[in-house]
């Protein structure tokens, strides 16, 4: 073969590679973005949840009302915690106790777990505010390696894994600078409906050590969501919420 | 021949060297006396701040708790097996011996005044009436103590310790907000008003501990369990006793739940009962020694001023057995005169030091000042005499021995 002929099938080949590998890539990223359970929630919602504890020995009921990403509000909702409430918001976690007057700030390690974790899971966008550093793949299971865009609040880097069968993410780790695991959520049940909607996962706080805890989704609802309610000085737009709508027995 | 009889003539004979000899030996009982007076005082003194600071000379818990957390553990989760804790403690309280029985709820979680860090405390609800009937006294630095009667929702009233109040910059007057966990993990919080700063007497505790009335514990731990029973009696020395009624009247009930007596809940006691036990031991065997030895000397000196008389005594017929029998009298006697002496000397160094007010420096750890309260011990003017007595007969063997196998002759020209 004539060099020139050589050469120019040595580019042929590269270039139908480099063509594959971008549509390789591109598979990828659809499927992060396919994978995104958050990626069209409404910014303003209330979503009803159930925290139990594997075996089952306590049931918690709460809603979170969340407006935006910087707002959230958990609501407790068993009749004996009636008036309890956690706000997120400023970056921080605030218990509000029907028995003091003033909100107490709490450290991140005595946020409701359960609560902690869906709301960092609401908040997590894989596929806009993450790059996507490795992946691999391996019985059916893509893992994307992602690290967090600047001014990405949050897990500075996550690791998402996704069924390629489903393309829906089986698990989350949530990782620290160091690349250490702080917090894993793992999906366990999805809602039948158009939308990519979990109804169950389990979250466990590595860092914190605490148990594993089953969060069931009980429901999921767009709706407007008042500034107020996030208020820590003002109660009134909390108190005038609509009581719990289900008996606690049904939750 | 009445040996005693002569032995007391023979140390009345010579009333110099007796009288010397006799203080050696009175010193060494009364050092024996005060000592053990002393090793009572602080024993005795432990045992009851332990068991009046809090532990009481009883604990009935539940029987999972006891065995998740060991028997010495401070903090106890509230028990299911609790649930009806009145009637129990009113059955319990009927028992012969009891004072008081008082329910305890422990609590741990963050306080906090208002735009202030937040603190960890270790918290302890508590019934104060009771605690006044079982002698638990609140060791207040300022403010008041806890009313008698349960506070009414929504006015808590709390005590800090004082280096948690230092921490928080509390003072009574304050408001302090009470964060904790249920044990199902649900967070409360709930205000308190600080109406008073206390001692625990110990500096380590005080810098984390709280103390609250039950029923406002019970309102921030929202239960209506309690953590365990603590029976306080009129007398300590019937701790074993009442156990064992406790234990049928909890068998008789069928409640999973222990007694447990407070020694096996401070092994602390015991390893300071052992550490200064072996050290009085030490110091004892010393001042026995010194006894010995200068006794001893003493009695050396005695038998070789009177060689020349004890070779006399076997020249008109006196057996050696005979001699030995006199020297040991004599050795025995000054040993009982000495040993009675210094008991009485002791009893009267006992009242004379109580009589000063002396307090001793707080020992590690501890915050508070000792008032030095030496205890009478009978067991040990009775134990002294007879070691002296003893003590004294062992000094009696080398002289005697020398005393005796002297020949006659050569006794006779000791000069």
């Amino acid at each position: 073969m004539k060099p020139a002929r050589a050469a120019l099938c040595a580019f042929v080949a590269a270039a139908l590679g480099a063509a594959r590998l971008a549509a390789a890539d591109a598979e990828l990223t659809r499927l992060l973005a396919d994978s995104d359970p958050f990626a069209t929630a409404p910014s303003e919602m209330r979503v009803e949840l159930v925290f139990s504890s594997p075996r089952g020995e306590a049931r918690v009921p709460v809603e979170i009302w969340r407006k935006g990403e910087g707002l959230a509000l958990v609501r407790f909702l068993a009749p004996r915690d009636l008036g309890k409430y956690v706000v997120r918001r400023d970056g921080g976690f605030y218990f509000l106790s029907p028995r003091a007057a003033e909100p107490v700030r709490l450290a991140p390690a005595l946020a409701p777990a359960g609560g902690a974790a869906l709301d960092a899971l609401l908040a997590v966008r894989p596929s806009r505010d993450y790059d996507v550093v490795t992946t691999s793949e391996h019985s059916g299971q893509v893992t994307f390696d992602l690290a967090a865009r600047a001014g990405t609040p949050g897990a500075p880097r996550l690791r998402w894994v996704v069924s390629r069968a489903t393309r829906r993410p089986l698990r989350v780790e949530f990782r620290d600078a160091a690349d250490a695991v702080e917090r894993l959520v793992e999906f366990k049940a999805w809602r039948a409906g158009r939308r990519l909607e979990p109804a169950a996962i389990v979250a466990k706080e590595i860092a914190r050590g605490s148990p594993p805890l089953e969060v069931e989704i009980v429901a999921i609802e767009e709706r407007p969501v008042p500034a107020a309610l996030f208020d820590l000085k003002d109660g009134s737009a909390r108190a005038a919420l609509p009581p719990p709508q289900r008996p606690p027995e049904a939750l | 021949m009445n040996v005693f009889a002569l032995g007391w003539r023979n140390l009345a004979r010579n009333r110099r060297r007796t009288a010397l000899s006799l203080a050696i030996v009175a010193c060494g009982t009364a050092a024996l006396v005060v000592t053990a007076g002393f090793v009572r005082f602080s024993f005795d003194g432990l045992r009851e701040a332990m068991i009046h600071g809090g532990l009481g000379h009883l604990e009935v818990a539940a029987e999972e708790e006891v065995e998740r957390r060991g028997v010495v553990a401070l903090d106890r989760s509230p028990s299911a097996a609790l649930e009806g804790w009145e009637a129990l403690r009113g059955e319990l309280e009927r028992l012969p011996h009891v004072d008081a029985v008082g329910a305890n709820l422990h609590l741990l979680g963050l306080v906090r005044r208002a735009d202030g860090a937040a603190v960890s405390f270790v918290g302890l609800g508590v019934e104060p009436d009771r605690e006044l009937r079982m002698a638990f006294p609140t060791k207040l630095r300022s403010g008041r103590g806890l009313a008698a009667t349960p506070p009414a929702p929504g006015d808590e009233p709390v005590l800090l310790a004082a280096g948690l109040a230092r921490s928080l910059g509390a003072a009574p007057g304050d408001t302090v907000t009470l964060l904790m966990a249920r044990a199902d993990g649900m967070l409360n919080a709930m205000d308190a008003r600080v109406t008073g700063i206390y001692t625990t007497g110990v500096a380590e505790l005080d810098t984390r501990m709280l103390k609250l009335p039950l029923a406002s514990a019970a309102r921030l731990a929202e239960t209506s369990r309690v953590s365990n029973l603590v029976v306080a009696l009129d007398d300590t020395s019937r701790t074993a006793e009442v156990a064992a009624a406790v234990r049928r009247a909890l068998a008789a009930r069928g409640d999973a739940l222990v007694v447990t007596p407070w020694s096996a809940r401070a092994p602390f006691y015991e390893q300071v009962r052992g550490l200064y036990t072996g050290i009085f031991r030490f110091l004892g065997t010393i001042v026995a020694l010194l006894v010995v030895l200068a006794a001893s000397n003493t009695l050396v000196m005695t038998v070789f001023e009177r060689l020349r008389e004890l070779g006399t005594l076997r020249a008109i017929g006196t057996t050696p057995g005979q001699i030995a029998a006199l020297l040991f009298a004599e050795a025995g006697e000054l040993g009982l005169a000495g040993g009675a002496l210094g008991a009485l000397a002791g009893w009267a160094a006992v009242g004379g030091i109580n009589a000063l007010g002396l307090r001793l420096p707080a020992p590690p750890g501890a915050v508070e000042e000792i008032d030095l309260e030496l205890a009478l011990v009978p067991e040990a003017f009775v134990g002294a005499v007879v070691l002296m007595v003893a003590v004294l007969l062992v000094a009696a063997i080398v002289p005697i021995l020398r005393a005796t196998r002297i020949a006659v002759v050569d006794a006779l020209g000791h000069v």
